[in-house]
């Protein structure tokens, strides 16, 4: 594309050419007042014309964010800049899952000293990958009186981690197996967890001896710990459906985003606890995560939250139960608005095969006011969504009897009370029927 | 997009509207309504047709900077102006140049950014100059006419053709014509 004159251009060697010629033939000394500055400014800005077209180049500061967080989406004018470019233009096309500033994502700067850099301050308001198209911009040169398009840019995009609030639960599991992990276990082994001192057996280690008590009784005695245990937690995320509506971190959530967002809290929180995680999603064949602890654990989790917006195919109750086999010790947490029956089937499955379940419904509380108008009826839309919401009712109370608790999202100690109880059943005598 | 999409987003823009932007569309908007005022209060009478065709117009190139309103407009002064106006140069005559002067230019640019931009303030150093040299040849242009018709100078014919060659030279060089094939 070529430097092309504006209307601007246009407006002054068309209207200087009117006036000097009706200046010239009808000997009229003020046309010449009128079309002389005119055709001054237009041969001002044809002499100062540029010959070059810039080239543009597009970075991000960073390209993974969490939630909330901004960056900087910098468009640099790189090489020899033609010194007649007067103004660089950008506007971004705007995305309803980023805050831009300045808001509207368009920003004029002057070229200074043959180089000019624009930034645009972007702030991620929603997990999830997107891609930023390519801004729009124009190089203009003095006086408005050319203009060219460039086409820019390498496309980017930013990834949006669906980590923010820090979340916390009880240091209870139902079921601790394994020696690796921070958490207090019930079951005596290595671990830094002191547990008390006991006379020296056949066995012990020698290094565990404590001399101090030894030497006063007169008899081998030695510290006891607790074994550091880790579990395996199972987080089950129901894609199935998105209900509600989503407006970013600083507003509504629907049924998904609490689900991600809890997914990734909850991940968080054991795998900084040493814990193993596995992460199992409902409309993604191949996309889970196996069990793994770790720092670089929590980074493929998160990264494949990220994609959880992705319409997959969702799996039926059977076919959850074949592709996803867990072990009967697991603590399963499943993140559902727990509306499907595959998801509720699947569920009565997992508890007949020994796991520890617990639901957190991602449902939003206001469910029955979200009403579409173009698509929905405002007087039976509400009356229908009542009528869902008891059959839901019902069906939870059936799963709560087969000692399955169902709590709502609310962050932080949303688990404790449910994990108490559960580690509290689970260390029960077990009568056999 | 429909009709109502699209004057939603303008509606939109508007409302998000930067300053440097505003300010350019002041001025053509104070500018205009000084071209259009002035030969309204001169002695000759105006013909009624121009403001019913300005005021329009000058909106239009107040909404739409980037457009041909602005060239109608500047066209539109300038015939009121001849059609009914004596000849003579004088200091009305000079003012309404200047205004209309500045409405290209503020038009100009106004053309160039989205309303909704941010403009760096820095932006217009590169116009003071030609916009000053511009609104300066002005009143020179307006005196030296003055001079030239209170002289009388004889051969009016072969003035008349220098100017005419000046300014096909001028129309020429300013529309980007080049004397090879290329």
């Amino acid at each position: 594309m070529r430097w092309q004159p504006t209307h601007a251009q246009i407006r002054a060697v068309c209207a200087a050419a009117v006036l000097l010629g009706i200046a010239v033939l009808a000997r009229r000394p003020d046309a010449a007042v009128f079309g002389l500055p005119l055709a001054f400014v237009a041969v001002w800005g044809r002499y100062f014309r540029p010959r070059e077209r810039p080239e543009v180049h597009t970075e991000l500061d960073a390209n993974a964010l969490f939630e909330g967080q901004a960056t900087t989406y910098r468009l640099r004018v790189s090489g020899t800049v033609d010194p007649d470019i007067d103004l660089i233009v950008a506007a971004l096309p705007r995305s309803q899952w980023f805050q831009y500033d300045p808001p509207q994502a368009a920003i004029a700067e002057p070229v200074a000293d043959g180089a000019v850099t624009l930034e645009v301050g972007l702030r991620s308001k929603r997990w999830g990958l997107r891609a930023l198209e390519r801004p729009t911009v124009a190089a203009t040169s003095t006086l408005g009186a050319y203009r060219v398009q460039v086409t820019s840019a390498e496309p980017l995009a930013v990834t949006t981690l669906p980590l923010r609030a820090g979340f916390e639960a009880v240091d209870a599991v139902p079921r601790p197996a394994g020696l690796v992990g921070l958490h207090r276990s019930r079951r005596p082994g290595e671990g830094t967890e002191l547990a008390g001192v006991r006379p020296f057996r056949t066995g012990d280690r020698l290094r565990r001896i404590n001399w101090s008590v030894s030497a006063r009784t007169r008899e081998l005695h030695v510290t006891s710990t607790w074994s550091d245990r880790d579990t395996e937690v199972v987080i089950l995320l129901d894609t199935g459906g998105e209900i509600g509506i989503s407006e970013g971190i600083e507003g509504r959530s629907s049924s998904l985003d609490t689900a991600v967002r809890a997914a990734a809290s909850i991940a968080e929180h054991y795998l900084r606890h040493g814990d193993r995680v596995r992460l199992i999603d409902t409309g993604n064949l191949v996309r889970g995560v196996r069990s793994g602890s770790g720092r670089g654990h929590l980074r493929r989790i998160l990264d494949t939250l990220v994609h959880a917006d992705r319409k997959g195919r969702q799996q039926d109750e059977h076919q959850l139960a074949r592709r996803n086999r867990i072990r009967s010790d697991s603590l399963v947490l499943v993140l559902s608005p727990l509306l499907r029956q595959a998801m509720l089937g699947y569920v009565v499955t997992l508890v007949h095969s020994g796991c520890t379940v617990i639901a957190v419904d991602t449902l939003p509380p206001d469910i029955e006011s979200i009403i579409d108008l173009d698509e929905h009826d405002s007087r039976t839309w509400p009356l229908a969504w009542r009528l869902r919401l008891l059959e839901r009712r019902r069906d939870l109370d059936r799963l709560s009897d087969l000692g399955v608790p169902t709590v709502p999202w609310r962050g932080a100690g949303t688990l404790d009370e449910v994990l108490r109880d559960a580690a509290r059943v689970a260390s029960a005598p077990r009568m056999r029927s | 997009m429909s009709t109502a999409e699209r004057i939603s987003l303008w509606l939109a823009q508007l409302r998000a509207s930067g300053r440097a932007s505003v300010l350019a569309r002041l001025v053509i908007a104070a500018a205009g309504a000084v071209a259009l005022g002035v030969p309204a209060l001169q002695s000759w009478d105006q013909l009624d047709l121009i403001p019913l065709l300005g005021v329009p117009m000058l909106l239009a190139a107040v909404v739409v900077p980037d457009s041909v309103a602005g060239l109608v407009f500047l066209l539109i002064v300038a015939a009121g102006w001849f059609m009914r106006a004596p000849g003579a140069v004088s200091w009305s005559l000079a003012v309404t140049a200047i205004a209309l002067l500045v409405v290209h230019l503020a038009s100009s640019f106004a053309a160039q950014v989205p309303s909704y931009a941010r403009v760096h303030p820095d932006a217009l150093r590169r116009w003071w100059l030609p916009g000053a040299i511009a609104v300066l040849i002005v009143p020179v242009v307006a005196v030296a006419a003055a001079l030239v018709r209170g002289a009388d100078v004889p051969g009016s014919l072969l003035v008349t053709v220098g100017a005419l060659v000046l300014a096909t030279v001028v129309i020429w060089f300013a529309a980007g014509q080049k004397l090879g094939r290329d």
